[in-house]
């Protein structure tokens, strides 16, 4: 690696031109059709979620543990001056993983929950087209839609159906 | 005595016993000879002389007479003179017969000789007086007839008497010299007929002690050649074999004087390069103080090369340290675009410059956190190739100090080599040495071996001989005993 950065000087260079670049390009072009997904693994899935779905990315907060007979609740977390719930996203998915925790997805419509996931890979900006939805049924329905970049395919979370299946989970349904 | 005496003794012996027989026979003999020669030289001598001068003497008178007679015949002086002159003889006659006549009755004859005789004269000349005085023949016959002629008659009977007298003393003395010589004869046959009974039986001892001992040592001579013969084919078998083994040895000891002269010049070869050796120990011996300088530099650069690689793992620590802050911001940015990017998203389309500014500022932090993961990935291997080289440099250090100590025993252990290459040398000149003096011994012993090889053909030969001897010694031996011993051959 480090013949392959000394054999390639002009990365830094590509860098500065793309950075310029992006000054360049119509602010219309980088908006339009495409939407961001905030991407994440979770038993070693690959899964992602709407960035208008959620309302931040925090790094873990000091999570205080609250007892409940859900198994996904970990506890409560002071966010932003509010007490949210944080609920294991992997126990929700179904995963029996007992995973550290590192990053919780604030999320606020329909409720203030947090969605707390192990391994956060980053934000992607996807095409519109990119997003594809199959019969195939999971946990939270009978269709999964996908985000597919490149090679790799996301599964994308609908924080709606995840609020409301925790609401269910508390009324005991 | 006989069974201790030697063979040469008793012949000696006998010879001497036969010598001395011999000599004393021959001494009597001669005794006897002697003394029969002596009877005979006194009958001779003084019986026969006395007998002779008897009868000369009786002539003596017989010529006086007559003189006397013719004196008073011819009244002649010569007749006178012839008669002194005769009686001059016949008185000096009768004084050599009165010293001769040792006997008494011989002594007193010539004496009553002389008498008669001084009678007669004295009527003689008294007759042959009465002659020359008167000149008458016939008175100075009668008185010759008258007084002369009986004086004449008693001098003429004491010369018979004494020529008897003489005769029988003659006869006694050739009487007893052939007794003499016949008792000589008989004891010199005695003696002879003794000699020859004492020579038949030291003969027959002589031959009886002689025989048994001769046949006795004819005998062992025997059995000796049968041995002899026994050890002289033996010894002809054991000289042909020693002659077949000396031949063997020869060629051994050939071979070996070849090797003997390879060793040598093997040895001399040795010396040579021990000589050399000892010289490039010598040069290697300054080599190896050099090299323990220059090994001393190596260590103190390990030490410098140690000391700086430390050194470049506390700095790419340190970089790790700030690396890890730039991490954590690029990570804190990344955060804060997203949510500056969520915010923007809901914020219409006001937000929407400002979602692609909280972009480009993700994307920023996306590669920050990306080339500090590279940084990261970069530092892990620089400091896990500084920790291998220190490491190595550790073990480095470790190994020159080994090396070190190494060297030093190397040093120690090179200088004992030079010691012992001095050693060395001298022992393998010591053994070039050695060895030529050995090649020469060998030559030495190859030479012998070969005059030995030399004498045990000519014991072979001589072994050959020996046995044919002995053969003939067996056969003449039996020989000697058929001849010795009849029976027992």
């Amino acid at each position: 690696m480090t013949e392959e950065i000394a054999l390639n000087p002009a990365r830094a260079v590509g860098l500065r031109r793309a950075f310029d670049r992006s000054f360049a390009e119509a602010l219309q072009s980088r908006t339009e059709g495409v939407e961001g997904i905030v991407a994440c693994r979770v038993g070693g899935d690959r899964f992602a979620v709407r960035l208008r779905d959620i309302a931040g990315v925090i790094r873990t907060a000091n999570l205080v543990p609250v007892p409940s007979k859900q198994r996904a609740l970990l506890g409560l977390a002071g966010i932003r001056g509010a007490l949210v719930p944080i609920f294991s996203l992997a126990d929700l998915l179904g995963y029996a993983s007992h995973e550290e925790v590192w990053w919780i997805l604030l999320c606020e419509q329909p409720a203030r929950v947090g969605l707390a996931v192990g391994e956060f890979e980053g934000c992607l900006q996807v095409p519109e087209t990119a997003f594809r939805v199959t019969d195939s049924p999971t946990n939270l329905g009978n269709r999964r839609e996908l985000a597919v970049v490149g090679s790799c395919a996301y599964t994308v979370i609908s924080v709606s159906n995840l609020v409301k299946s925790i609401r269910n989970l508390e009324e005991g349904h | 005595m006989g069974k201790t005496w030697t063979f040469r003794k008793k012949l000696v012996a006998g010879f001497l016993a036969s010598v001395s027989l011999s000599t004393l026979i021959a001494g009597i003999a001669v005794y006897s000879l002697l003394s029969v020669v002596e009877n005979k030289d006194r009958v001779i001598n003084t019986n026969a002389q006395n007998l002779i001068e008897a009868e000369h003497l009786s002539a003596l008178v017989e010529r006086k007479s007559s003189s006397a007679r013719a004196f008073l015949l011819n009244r002649d002086d010569k007749n006178l003179d012839e008669v002194n002159s005769v009686r001059a003889e016949l008185l000096q006659l009768i004084a050599r017969l009165k010293g001769d006549v040792m006997i008494d009755p011989g002594h007193r004859l010539p004496e009553q000789i002389e008498r008669a005789e001084a009678e007669h004269q004295a009527v003689l000349e008294k007759a042959m007086a009465l002659r020359k005085n008167n000149s008458d023949v016939d008175a100075a016959a009668r008185m010759f007839n008258e007084e002369v002629l009986p004086k004449r008659e008693i001098l003429t009977q004491q010369l018979q008497a004494f020529v008897q007298k003489e005769k029988g003393l003659l006869d006694e003395g050739k009487r007893a010299a052939s007794d003499m010589a016949a008792r000589s004869i008989q004891f010199v046959v005695s003696m002879t007929v003794l000699a020859i009974v004492l020579a038949i039986c030291l003969t027959f001892f002589l031959t009886t002690s002689l025989s048994r001992q001769i046949g006795s040592a004819v005998h062992h001579v025997q059995s000796s050649s049968s041995e002899l013969q026994a050890a002289a084919n033996q010894q002809a078998s054991c000289s042909k074999e020693q002659a077949t083994a000396m031949a063997e040895i020869t060629t051994t000891i050939s071979e070996l004087l070849a090797t003997s002269r390879q060793i040598a010049e093997s040895a001399q070869r040795v010396s040579q390069i021990a000589g050399q050796t000892a010289a490039g120990a010598s040069s290697g011996d300054q080599s190896v103080v050099k090299a323990h300088e220059s090994v001393s530099g190596i260590r103190r650069q390990v030490d410098l090369i140690v000391n700086h690689m430390l050194d470049l793992g506390k700095k790419s620590q340190q970089i790790g340290g700030i690396l890890e802050i730039i991490n954590e911001l690029a990570e804190q940015t990344n955060i804060l675009a997203i949510n500056a990017t969520i915010e923007a998203s809901v914020s219409g389309d006001a937000g929407k410059r400002f979602a692609v500014v909280a972009d480009e500022i993700r994307k920023l932090a996306d590669r920050v956190a990306g080339s500090t993961k590279e940084i990261r990935v970069l530092i892990d291997e620089i400091r896990s190739a500084v920790n291998s080289t220190v490491m190595a440099t550790e073990g480095g250090s470790k190994t020159v100090d080994l090396g070190m100590r190494q060297f030093n025993e190397v040093a120690a252990v090179f200088k004992r080599i030079n010691d012992l290459i001095g050693t060395t040398t001298s022992a393998a000149r010591e053994i070039e040495l050695s060895t030529k003096q050995q090649s020469t011994a060998v030559e030495q012993v190859n030479s012998a071996v070969s005059n030995v090889a030399q004498a045990s053909r000519e014991t072979e030969a001589s072994s050959s001989q020996m046995l044919q001897t002995a053969s003939q010694l067996s056969t003449l031996s039996r020989d000697l005993a058929s001849i010795v011993q009849p029976r027992s051959a």
